[in-house]
């Protein structure tokens, strides 16, 4: 009861925040500024070195034990996935190559869930694995056949608020999508060249109202799915200037902007939700994946140069 | 306490006056405009937290195949709460902290940490949950978990602190050797109290998070990044809820400074249990009594801080009396006394300790105390200039512990060289010599000796790190032994470089047993990649653990990328790894072997190719034959006419067996076989916006072969399958509002064993299913659906015809609040009937930026058969 009496407080706060937010103000012009800020990371197989790596996902709740704000990387070069804490701090690693439960062949996706579990796909392994939050085995996902396929490359992760599990099913050309038991719910996609079809997808990301964006690698673009995986939207064309894609590889989004690893100009570029170009950071080498922290911060996995680049973004 | 601090969330948002000050710091209100996006911002109380609650119920009643029946039920939730902010030149913060667990075991069952915090100018007072953190001094020391109340002031020369609390549980301290794993290592105790635990391996403490994970609930501690080898000494000290007596903490610090390099300080602390009912609680102890008791601690400091010393000194005394009851004197008064100084005198730097303890002082919430000491401590150090330095420090302890005499003596010393531009160097020297096991209290006479260079590099394009320590465990006592650790890691890397990417590491490890044993183990990574331009990629990787007691592993890797032409590209990677593996009759060597290939040829824009290959097989090295084989390939065509249509066509091949095991020596009888060939047709299209089709006709034939002789001659049962479907999905958008998904479905599914084909499964089934779709308005969206379907089992001679209409409700709120709701029913004509509701509600609501909450609710409730199931899953996401 006294829990319930907080859970009320909470809304009662917020909506009084909303109502607050009523209040007439001054609306301000603004856009977004980045920064580059640390890296993490040296090549090599050592702690908190990394080989290749291709995937970035934070933990955005729960505590320490839990990995609030620790970083978990695919290192693919190795073999192996990595937490570090927001501090580039080495804090364990797991896996080494095999085909075994636990082990992995060129891990590349990752995503962190809010029950704390951890989910990585294997290109190479052609498969999902789910892990706990220490990196013990709990299970496979996805394991049989969809749509007469099964999963080939899978690369990115995402997780969406209700816990639905979405997989950039890269070498099948489509988006695969599981509920949080591992319930397959559905398939967006096939290969081709108009909306709603992909060429080696290699990134999806879902934002707080649930529409999915994926980065349609081979097409230079990204494609705006809403819940159900129908078309809404798409942006980007092959090319090199401001809002233009090269391959990219990596997506995030929070609830103003989409961040694109453009891997192939080796740079990231920030879009509104409507697709609006807005600012570009390169000086990258092969940016593959890309995370979002608390307070505007950005992580991108500079894979050709081996670590985690942070960004600053500040509007 | 949660509902005092409900009482002061809602005082602080229902007061108007106050609210009045109060604005979201965050992003209130957001729209599109030509350039940038328009925000509004707005200061003030800052209301900060996170709320993660997930719940399931699964319950079945009745029987159903692949579920228990029962219910189960889970939780977690995690919260934070953090609210601050300033009234009346008051600054307020609160803080809840809570985990809950049930039906799981990976949290602990209930955790609370709650705390107020108010602060005005100087004075500080602090409600709740709270760590004591009278952590200055040695002797007069408190560092537990308390529940209570605390009051800090600081206000220049001089300041306080006081304290009253209840302790959250009572201490122990236990210290053991490690394993040689992670753990997890269980206390004995528990629950254990949140945050009470203080972990160290061989005198380093631990952070939890970073070197450990705790289970409060079950007690156990599992270290995460590395294991504790059995010469380690773990030492936990912890709480765990349970006290048998009414208790009480009290504690009052007072500091003064008369001039401001000196500070003099006076601690009083009391932690003693209450009389009252203490004698109704003693006689009722069946088993072992525990009197109750009365524990004081009075404390004098001192620090004098200056340019040239630093010096710190002790007098402490502690008044027990052990049992509250008695009417004979029980008191024990103990006394301590210590003296620290280090002093730097330009280059040169000088440390001296002593420590002089009674054996009766304990100092308060000291679980095992060392009584009896007498310490002392000699360091000198040479720094001339920032490159170089060394330092050296003898230290000698003598100390009585459960009955047991320690006497240990530490020597070290250390130089390091950090020449810019140059490679830096450390070396270190320890030796520590000790007369007693530290956890058995056992006499041992033992010796431990350290040495450890460390050297690391960057300059340009290449990092380096290399180090090496040499180790000696000498044990005198009860027979003389030693053991030679040697150990050497060295990494060296090109960083920077865009073409090029060299990395390698090597760790050696020597380790000399007092039986003459000389055990290894070395570990070989060496990776390069070259990358002469973007469109090519070639990169080449071998690793080599060898392990003289776990044997030798070895991984070859070699992956290329290459897109010659614009309409070519392929990738590919092989792996070879190289192990024992055991058989049941040898361990033998094998050479596993996977790869993954993959050529993509598009020689016009509407057409394209792709050919999979990927062997994966092991190989018995000595007999040069496969144990194992999975080798799948894939031929793709699709042709694209025009932008909104893509015809496919997918061949594949998959072979798969296994040797029989125990066949020694030949491995050469396969235990099992399957071999499957599949072809998939698909036409794809969506000419209009309003229109999406798509068609696919699937064949699949499965051949396998079983042994079912052990002995020769070897005998295999047969297996064929075939499998086909036909399918028909149509998606029409009739307007914007009107919508019609249709699929049809033929399916025909034969399985026979020996010659026969349709022996074991011959069925046909057509599925035909239609949903209509409204979306009424941005609000709403209904739908009717119906399924259809007739399933003929040929060898039960048997007609199923299954029937499923149903209908949807989806309600949207903005994109605030979205609710979906289903419900089917299915009944089916067979032999057996059977009938089915199934009802799904699906909810999402952003109470606000801030609030999600998320319902996922699905019952089926089946006639014939009789049973219901219920399963519930739900989240509430609060970030603040």
């Amino acid at each position: 009861m006294r829990y319930l009496f907080l859970i009320f407080a909470l809304l009662l706060s917020s909506n009084s925040v909303f109502a607050m937010g009523e209040i007439p103000s001054t609306p301000k012009l603004i856009t977004p500024e980045a920064e580059f800020g640390r890296t993490f990371g040296l090549p090599g197989s050592g702690d908190a070195q990394f080989y290749y790596p291709h995937d970035v996902d934070l933990g955005l709740i729960g505590d320490m034990k839990t990995g609030l704000n620790n970083l978990f990387i695919t290192d693919t070069g190795n073999n192996r996935v990595q937490r570090l804490d927001e501090d580039g701090g080495y804090v364990y690693q797991f896996g080494s190559f095999g085909s075994e439960n636990g082990k992995f062949n060129a891990p590349v996706g990752i995503a962190v869930d809010f029950n704390f579990r951890i989910y990585v796909s294997e290109k190479d392994n052609d498969r999902v694995q789910l892990f706990d939050i220490q990196g013990n085995f709990l299970r496979e996902v996805a394991t049989s056949e969809y749509g007469y396929k099964t999963i080939d490359d899978p690369s990115g992760l995402a997780v969406d608020s209700l816990g639905n599990l979405y997989i950039a099913d890269s070498g099948n050309d489509r988006v695969l999508k599981f509920s949080d038991t591992g319930d397959f719910l559905g398939v967006v996609g096939s290969f081709g060249y108009g909306a709603g079809f992909f060429d080696r997808p290699a990134d999806v990301a879902v934002d707080r109202d649930n529409y999915v964006y994926v980065a349609d690698t081979y097409n230079h673009r990204i494609q705006k799915l809403d819940y159900d995986g129908q078309p809404v939207m798409m942006f980007g064309s092959f090319g090199s200037g401001p809002g233009e894609l090269s391959f990219p590889q990596g997506i995030a989004v929070d609830n103003l902007f989409v961040y694109v690893a453009d891997t192939g100009n080796n740079r990231v570029q920030l879009f509104d939700k409507q697709g609006k170009f807005l600012l570009m950071a390169g000086g990258l080498n092969m940016p593959t994946g890309i995370s979002l922290g608390s307070g505007g911060l950005v992580y991108i996995v500079d894979s050709g140069n081996h670590r985690i680049q942070e960004l600053k973004v500040s509007y | 306490m949660l509902f005092v601090l409900f009482i002061l969330i809602s005082i602080l948002i229902t007061n108007s006056s106050f609210a009045q000050e109060i604005t979201s710091p965050e992003v209130v209100g957001i729209s599109q405009e030509s350039k940038g996006l328009v925000l509004s911002k707005s200061e003030g109380l800052v209301i900060k937290g996170s709320q993660s609650i997930a719940f399931s119920l699964k319950s079945l009643s009745g029987s159903k195949e692949g579920y228990a029946p029962g219910t189960t039920q889970a939780r977690e939730e995690t919260l934070r709460i953090n609210i601050s902010g300033t009234a009346d030149d008051t600054e307020i913060e609160a803080n809840i902290y809570r985990t809950t667990a049930t039906g799981v075991t990976q949290i602990g069952e209930e955790n609370e940490d709650i705390s107020i915090r108010l602060r005005r100018a100087n004075t500080e007072l602090y409600l709740g949950d709270f760590t004591a953190e009278l952590t200055e001094t040695e002797f007069a020391r408190l560092d537990k978990v308390l529940s209570g109340a605390r009051v800090k002031g600081d206000y220049g020369n001089w300041g306080f602190s006081a304290l009253y609390s209840s302790p959250k549980g009572e201490g122990k301290d236990k210290k053991f050797y490690g394993d040689g794993t992670q753990g997890p290592y269980n206390l004995d105790f528990t629950p254990v109290v949140i945050d009470s635990e203080r972990v160290s391996v061989d005198g380093r403490l631990n952070k939890r998070g970073d070197d450990y994970t705790i289970d409060y609930q079950a007690g156990s501690v599992t270290f995460l990044n590395k294991v504790i080898d059995a010469k380690s000494v773990i030492q936990i000290y912890y709480d765990y809820r349970q006290t048998v007596y009414s208790h009480a903490t009290y504690g009052l610090r007072a500091f003064s400074k008369p001039i401001p390099n000196l500070k003099l300080a006076f601690t009083y602390l009391d932690d003693s249990d209450n009389l009252s009912g203490a004698a109704e609680i003693r006689s009722s102890m069946s088993q072992e009594a525990i009197d109750p008791q009365s524990h004081s601690v009075i404390g004098f400091d001192g620090t004098y801080i200056s340019e040239y010393l630093t010096l710190n000194a002790e007098l402490a005394a502690s008044n027990r009396d052990l049992n509250l009851l008695s009417v004979s004197s029980t008191k024990e008064l103990g006394k301590a006394a210590k003296l620290h100084f280090t002093s730097a005198l330009g280059a040169w730097g000088v440390e001296g300790l002593f420590k002089k303890v009674d054996p009766n002082f304990v100092a308060i919430a000291e679980v095992d105390p060392k009584q009896d000491v007498w310490e002392y401590a000699g360091a000198l150090s040479y720094r001339p200039n920032p490159l170089f330095g060394t330092q050296t420090r003898y230290y000698s302890q003598r100390y009585l512990q459960t009955g047991v005499l320690y006497e240990n003596v530490d020597k070290n010393a250390k130089a390091i060289l950090t020449p810019e531009g140059l490679p830096s160097l450390e070396y270190v020297f320890s030796e520590f010599e000790e007369s007693n096991d530290p956890v058995t209290g056992a006499s041992i006479k033992r010796v431990i000796t350290k040495n450890s260079v460390e050297t690391i590099y960057q300059r340009g394009f290449i990092a380096t790190s290399l180090k090496g320590a040499v180790e000696e465990w000498l044990n005198r006592s009860p027979s003389e032994e030693v053991t030679d650790y040697k150990r050497i890691n060295f990494g060296l890397a090109t960083v920077g470089f865009e073409k090029v990417t060299f990395s390698s590491n090597i760790g050696l490890e020597d380790r000399q047993e007092p039986a003459g044993l000389k055990p290894y183990r070395r570990t070989y990574d060496l990776k390069l990649s070259v990358s002469p331009t973007k469109h090519y990629f070639l990169s080449s990787a071998f690793s080599l653990v060898d392990d003289s007691q776990e044997g030798q592993t070895n991984v070859t890797n070699l992956a290329y990328k290459a897109e010659p032409t614009d309409f070519f590209k392929t990738d590919g990677k092989y792996a070879i790894t190289s192990v024992i593996e055991e058989f049941p009759t040898t361990g033998e060597a094998v050479s596993k072997q996977t790869g993954s290939f993959s050529f993509d040829l598009r020689p016009a824009r509407y057409l394209r190719f792709r050919y999979l290959y990927k062997p994966n097989f092991t190989q018995i090295m000595r007999t040069q034959t496969l144990s194992y084989n999975n080798e799948k390939q894939q031929v793709e065509v699709n042709i694209i006419p025009v932008k909104y249509a893509v015809l496919g066509a997918i061949y594949k091949l998959g072979r798969t067996y296994n040797i029989y095991k125990y066949d020694f020596p030949n491995y050469q009888v396969k235990e099992n076989s399957n071999d499957t060939d599949s072809v998939l047709y698909t036409i794809k299209t969506a000419p209009l916006p309003m229109l999406s089709t798509e068609y696919n006709y699937f064949q699949e034939n499965s051949y396998a072969n079983t042994l079912t002789t052990t002995q020769e001659p070897y005998l295999y049962s047969r297996g064929r399958g075939i499998r086909r479907q036909v399918d028909t999905l149509i998606k029409t958008s009739l307007s914007e509002q009107l919508s019609i998904d249709s699929r049809y479905t033929f399916e025909k599914l034969d399985q026979g064993s020996g010659e026969a084909l349709s022996d074991v499964l011959d069925t046909k089934s057509h599925a035909l299913s239609v949903k209509f779709i409204w979306n009424q308005s941005s609000f709403w969206t209904f739908s009717v659906s119906s399924a259809y379907t007739r399933l003929t089992d040929y060898i039960l001679n048997q007609v199923t015809y299954t029937f499923s209409p149903g209908f949807g409700i989806i309600y949207r709120l903005g994109e605030s609040l979205r609710v979906d709701f289903e419900y089917t029913y299915s009944k089916s004509f067979a032999g057996q009937e059977t009938e089915r509701n199934n009802y799904t509600l699906r909810t999402k609501y952003a109470v606000s930026e801030f609030v999600d909450l998320i319902l996922r609710a699905q019952q089926e409730i089946s006639r014939a058969p009789d049973y219901r199931l219920t399963d519930i899953v739900g989240n509430v996401e609060i970030k603040l």
